[in-house]
Formats: structure tokens, sequence, C-alpha cells
């Protein structure tokens, strides 16, 4: 038999962007807003409004609870419970070079369950502008992992002027030469890219 | 006393009979000037008027006389006018026609003599005038072409400042347009870079990103 902690742990995975986690929250307000409507049939409402994965963990989890679902009041509270639980999930924030799909947010999610072995919600935002690597946001510290502040670093004002006019040299004189990978600096450059 | 007293009555009857008649004949007598100054005020009236309408009258012919003796006054000095403006004119042209008869005979006599001064005059200045002609034809000349390389001087700097102008600007522009092209280039190579990269690739700098997250103890969870 399952431990407590675990039933609310697979339902708490479920939820992995913090989107997700506005949006199930708002549905729970929703759901306990039905409760003392007796014409509403709340099974068939939480359908309406939830995964049948989501649903299925829910139902599971008030069970382990031993909550009546047709108590409007126990329900009430049991859901009161859980939208608190979500909403005190740690959110991390991080800012990424590319669109965020759903296998980046699995892999991150992973890494904390891996890591940590705690439910997180994630915030994925894109920035272009980082080139690549990420920015970390977590209870307002902010750490910049991206390319943009290691070339930042790396690379002077001199350095992207010598590589704007070896590309005006090659223009003008259009000599097959090109610099070897290592020479130039975008070859320099792919030096900081993982292997 | 019973005569007495009767005769007291008596006395007093007479007396009583007696103011009545005084009261009687001084009302009669009030009111009869009261008449008699009523008539005298309505004849006044009446006389007043009489003598009003006679003064309108009369002046109402007055100012029909003066109204008539006025327009004869008027068509009179209008006459005088006309004839004075006549008199006037006429000597006014007779004065003009003398002034031009004496303006004339002065005016023959001016250009004949004139015409003699002339005629003598110019024998002996033709001479001088030929040569001042040519002297002003020299110093024309030399001015003109004292203006003419002032005026190319000029040009030419004119020409050598607005070449260093045209050539400042150039310069200018261009290394705008360098350091456009120097953050077109970076922003290039960056952004090249960034597509060049794999999605796994940015997948692992993600998390080795969290990793150095991990190992720097940003995580209190």
């Amino acid at each position: 038999m399952m431990n407590k902690s675990t039933y609310l742990s697979y339902l708490l995975s479920l939820i992995k962007t913090k989107s997700y986690a506005d949006e199930i929250i708002e549905k729970i307000d929703e759901l306990k807003g039905s409760l003392y409507n007796r014409r509403v049939n709340l099974d068939k409402k939480m359908s309406e409004l939830f995964s049948y994965e989501l649903k299925e963990k829910i139902k599971a989890y008030s069970w382990q609870e031993q909550i009546n679902l047709n108590d409007p009041e126990s329900f009430g509270r049991f859901l009161t419970d859980l939208r608190n639980h979500i909403k005190s999930m740690p959110v991390i924030s991080i800012k990424i070079a590319f669109y965020p799909d759903e296998e980046i947010v699995r892999e991150t999610v992973s890494w904390f369950v891996e890591n940590y072995g705690k439910n997180v919600v994630v915030d994925l935002i894109q920035d272009q502008d980082l080139v690549a690597g990420a920015v970390i946001t977590f209870n307002d510290q902010q750490l910049d992992f991206s390319l943009k502040k290691k070339i930042g670093e790396k690379y002077k004002e001199e350095d992207w002027k010598r590589l704007a006019d070896q590309v005006r040299s090659k223009d003008k004189i259009n000599t097959p030469e090109v610099p070897t990978k290592n020479e130039s600096l975008t070859g320099r450059i792919h030096q900081l890219l993982p292997s | 006393m019973q005569i007495t007293q009767d005769f007291w009555f008596l006395l007093f009857f007479v007396d009583f009979f007696l103011l009545g008649f005084v009261g009687v004949y001084a009302f009669y007598t009030y009111y009869k000037r009261l008449t008699e100054l009523k008539k005298l005020q309505a004849e006044a009236y009446k006389k007043t008027q009489e003598i009003l309408e006679e003064a309108r009258n009369q002046s109402k012919d007055i100012f029909a006389k003066v109204e008539q003796k006025t327009e004869e006054i008027l068509a009179h000095s209008q006459l005088f006018k006309t004839d004075m403006d006549r008199e006037f004119r006429e000597s006014l042209n007779k004065l003009a026609d003398n002034y031009l008869q004496i303006v004339q005979e002065h005016s023959k006599k001016f250009t004949q003599d004139y015409d003699n001064i002339l005629t003598s005059v110019k024998d002996q200045s033709l001479g001088k005038v030929i040569l001042a002609l040519d002297s002003i034809g020299v110093e024309i000349r030399n001015q003109l072409a004292e203006a003419k390389n002032e005026l190319k001087a000029e040009m030419l700097k004119s020409l050598t400042k607005a070449q260093a102008e045209i050539e400042n600007y150039k310069k200018a522009e261009l290394e705008k347009i360098d350091q456009e092209i120097d953050k077109v280039v970076a922003q290039m190579s960056k952004d090249l870079l960034r597509i060049n990269l794999s999605p796994k690739d940015h997948k692992k700098l993600v998390i080795q990103a969290l990793d150095k997250a991990k190992q720097q103890g940003a995580f209190f969870l």
C-alpha cells in the first residue's frame, strides 16, 4: 500500500509548469463553487474540469484521505488543502534561448525530482538573446548561465571588431582563405560549447 | 320786573337779527367778489391766448420772410461766385500764357548760347575725352583681371573647404556604418551560433546550468 505522501506526490507530479498550476487552481476554485449546488453532478464536473489522469489522482488522494465526495463540507476542506499544496510548490523561473517544448519541461522537472526528490513547478521563458544556456531565478536570486554572458566575459569589443574586419576583408578581397576553426572568433566561440 | 325781562328779550332779538343781516351781507359781498375775480381770470387767460396766437402768427410771417430773404441772398452769392470763378480762371489762363511766352523766349536764347558754347568746347574736349576713355579702358581691364584672380582664389578656397567637409562627413558616416556593421556582425554571429546549436545541445546546456546552480547552492528545497 502506498503511503499518504506518495499519493499527493503523484498528483503534484502531474503539475509541471506555473501556467498549468494556475489553471488547476482556477479549476479547483470553480469546483468548490459548485459543491453546494445539488443540480451539479460533481463527478461529471470534475471530468469537465480536469484530465482523466488528474481526476483519477485527485479521487485516489481523496480516498486515501478518507474524504466523502458527497459531503460538500469535507470535500471543500480537501480541495482547499489541495489548492494550498499546489500553491506552495516551489516555482523555478528559467529563461532559455529556444521554444520551451514538453521535452525540456519534463527534463527540468525530472532533474529536480532526481536531485532533490521534490516536485517543483517550472516557469520557462523564451529569450533568444541568451544565445544558449539558461538564466535561473529562484527565491529572488538570479543566476546567469547563458552563453551570452560567457561570450561577453571572454570577448571584448575589439574582438568583435576584428571579426567584423575579417568579414569586411573577406568581402573586399574575396580570398578563398578562411581562418581555421580554432583561429577565428566563431571557432573560439565553438570551443565554449559542450563537446 | 315783567317789562324789564321783555325789554332784554326784545333787545336780544334785535341784536340777533342785526348780526344775521351783517353775516348775510358779508357772505353776499364775498361771493360777488369771487365771481368777479373768476371772470377777470377767464378774460385774462383768453387775452393771453389771443396775444400768443398773434405772436405765433407774427413769428411765422417773420420766418417766412427770413427764409425768402436767405434764398435770395444765396442765389445772389451763387451768381457772384460763378462770376468770380470765371474771372479767376480767365486771369490765370492769361497769366500762364504770358509766363509760357517768357519761358519760350528764354529757352530759345539759352539753347542758342549753349549751342555756341558746346561748339567751342567740343573741339577742345574731344581729344581729352579720347585719352580719358583709353585710360578708363585700361583701368577697367586691370580691375577685371584682378577681380578674376580674386574670384578664382576664393573659389579654389571654397572648393578646398567643401572637399574637406565632404571628406569629414564621409568619414563620420563610414565610421557610423562600420559601427553598425560591427553590431550586426556580432549579433549575427550570436544568432548563427544559437541556430547552429542542435535542440539536444540547447537542452544539455540548460541541464548544465541547473547543475551549476545546484553546485552554487541556489536551491533551498
